[in-house]
């Protein structure tokens, strides 16, 4: 029998899977607080932190295991960011970083490898891959290079400077990809990563029109997944909001999985998708995997999979990050609706 | 002279749409300049021309760049007309609200449209910014007397806390309208909570208080009739 792992590569190389692959999107704060934990209490502890990871993994058996989600904020703090952590909700960057194109020079990527939480993260992602990544799909996540560079940038600057500055916006976003580059490298390069994560909410369809998508946030992307690739990992997007208008550019983002959020048809990005980009998507995180019943996740869930299944290059992926408060009999239904979901050719 | 000044306030109404600040400072100029009213330039050309924003933003034509381009060319004419504008009390400001994201969420784009449509349509907006304490909201509503109190949240670890707010204004303060917002909401859980409004989107927002201060002045006009 095909391991979780390889109907996931079965997947992504848009063949029909042995059997359907599903995951929990993201879910690293839902991850922690199965086993009691905070990310602040394991944030310089990887030890205890890929053991917390992988023991959760094998017990609730997703087809692709987030080793750091939920902290993609904590990323930039290398670069001298303030960090505010909470008690259940993912912590937050307090302020932007720069304010113009001469005050990138102040940001230190050499520095990036140095900061405690990032080499927690990086080892993290190679104690768990090393438990379990021969059988499992192990990655791990960060901002796409549009989302980090509006946070260092700062969100409303960055909105402006699509108009106003677009040379700023597109110096902070590649500054921004290059981070992400540096905050990769050694575990894409030492082989751990065969699947990278980069979620780009920032970038979304709600907030951004398709013109600037394609003029500020798909170039950096693209850059990033042809790096990637080059060292032998797939990269998979997640995309907030609506982009049903721009679902050929994701397709053109070299990413091998793009995620999409509920607010997409499925169908229609199965369409656009087919033959190109295995899709990923998209029951309701909040209203359906968070609080809903056990039997309409099933529902919700079995209607992705009759929308999106058949043909294969399909994974079942809630529309969003996994929302902390989510029950657990709710992600027992959800996964094993796909597991047990008869796949036609 | 009644055509010229449709014709400046189609060129201010044009210029907000077309988010061309100059064209919209040459306009409202021209309006002092030729002496027309600045408080009808200011509510049917510039607020008319976002108006025709926020319907092109609901209609997903306009995103949140060309949103803030457009607020920027309405408040160049603004700041032109303003100082203009004659106090009359049939002109008064339609309220005051008190607005800010809940604690634990720093995500305030759109909560700063929401600011901005309030502010355009002439209500009084005392901003609390983001990650606001969940008692500072309350506060805030009963020091300034506040009509309404908005409230965002994005994120599904935040969002209960705007449930928490709701019921301690109301224990203080009934009258209060009270809208929510933000991507992990739908209207249903705003009634749940026991909200008045929810707010889809930044017009959507601005429609829904608009409808509440109708039946507050309903609620005032019983008031007085009782007293």
């Amino acid at each position: 029998m095909a391991t979780p792992r390889q109907v996931v590569e079965q997947a992504m190389a848009l063949e029909v899977p042995e059997r359907q692959p599903a995951c929990i999107y993201g879910g690293g704060m839902w991850t922690l607080r199965q086993a009691g934990e905070t990310f602040a209490g394991l944030s310089e502890d990887p030890a205890r932190m890929s053991e917390v990871i992988a023991r959760v993994a094998r017990d609730v058996g997703s087809d692709i295991v987030y080793t750091g989600s939920g902290y993609n904020n904590v990323h930039v703090a290398a670069l001298g960011g303030r960090i505010k952590y909470r008690q259940i909700g993912a912590p937050d960057l307090e302020e932007p970083l720069v304010g113009s194109i001469e005050d990138l020079a102040g940001l230190k990527l050499e520095r990036v490898d140095e900061y405690v939480t990032v080499r927690t993260v990086q080892e993290t992602a190679r104690r768990v891959a090393a438990q379990i990544g021969q059988e499992y799909m192990v990655t791990m996540t960060s901002w796409g290079p549009f989302s980090l560079g509006a946070q260092i940038l700062g969100v409303e600057q960055t909105m402006r400077g699509c108009f106003r500055q677009p040379e700023l916006v597109r110096a902070v976003v590649d500054f921004a990809a290059e981070f992400i580059r540096v905050f990769y490298a050694p575990v894409v390069e030492d082989g751990t990563l065969k699947l990278v994560s980069l979620a780009d909410p920032t970038a979304a369809g709600s907030l951004i029109s398709k013109k600037h998508y394609a003029q500020f946030a798909l170039p950096p992307l693209q850059r990033l997944a042809e790096y990637f690739r080059s060292r032998g990992a797939a990269t998979l997007l997640h995309i907030c909001g609506d982009t049903q208008d721009r679902l050929e550019l994701l397709t053109e983002s070299g990413a091998q999985i793009v995620s999409i959020d509920t607010a997409v048809e499925l169908a229609a990005a199965k369409a656009a998708f087919t033959g190109k980009t295995c899709l990923g998507g998209n029951l309701d995180p909040v209203h359906v995997l968070q609080q809903g019943t056990p039997e309409e996740v099933v529902r919700g869930a079995r209607r992705c999979l009759d929308d999106a299944a058949a043909g294969g290059g399909f994974i079942l992926m809630p529309g969003c990050d996994t929302p902390p408060l989510t029950p657990r009999e709710n992600v027992d239904a959800f996964l094993h609706t796909a597991f047990e979901y008869r796949l036609q050719g | 002279m009644a055509d010229r000044f449709q014709e400046l306030l189609e060129e201010l109404r044009q210029g907000v749409t077309e988010y061309d600040e100059e064209r919209v400072k040459v306009a409202a100029q021209a309006v002092l300049d030729e002496g027309f009213d600045a408080y009808d330039a200011v509510m049917n050309g510039l607020a008319a021309g976002m108006e025709e924003v926020g319907r092109l933003f609901g209609a997903n034509e306009y995103f949140v760049p060309e949103v803030l381009m457009c607020a920027d060319a309405l408040y160049g004419g603004l700041e032109i007309l303003r100082p203009h504008i004659e106090v009359d009390p049939s002109r008064q400001v339609k309220g005051a609200v008190v607005i800010g994201t809940v604690e634990g969420d720093v995500h305030d784009i759109g909560k700063n449209l929401v600011k901005l449509m309030f502010e355009i349509a002439g209500f009084t907006v005392h901003d609390l910014g983001r990650d606001v304490p969940l008692e500072k909201f309350v506060e805030e509503v009963l020091s300034t007397d506040s009509d309404f109190l908005c409230m965002s949240a994005m994120m599904t670890t935040t969002m209960g806390g705007m449930k928490q707010v709701i019921d301690q204004v109301r224990q203080k303060n009934p009258n209060v309208k009270i809208m929510v917002g933000g991507a992990p909401l739908t209207g249903d859980l705003a009634q749940r909570w026991g909200a008045d409004g929810y707010g889809k989107d930044a017009p959507n927002a601005l429609q829904e208080a608009l409808r509440m201060v109708g039946s507050l002045r309903e609620m005032h006009q019983e008031a007085a009739k009782g007293g």
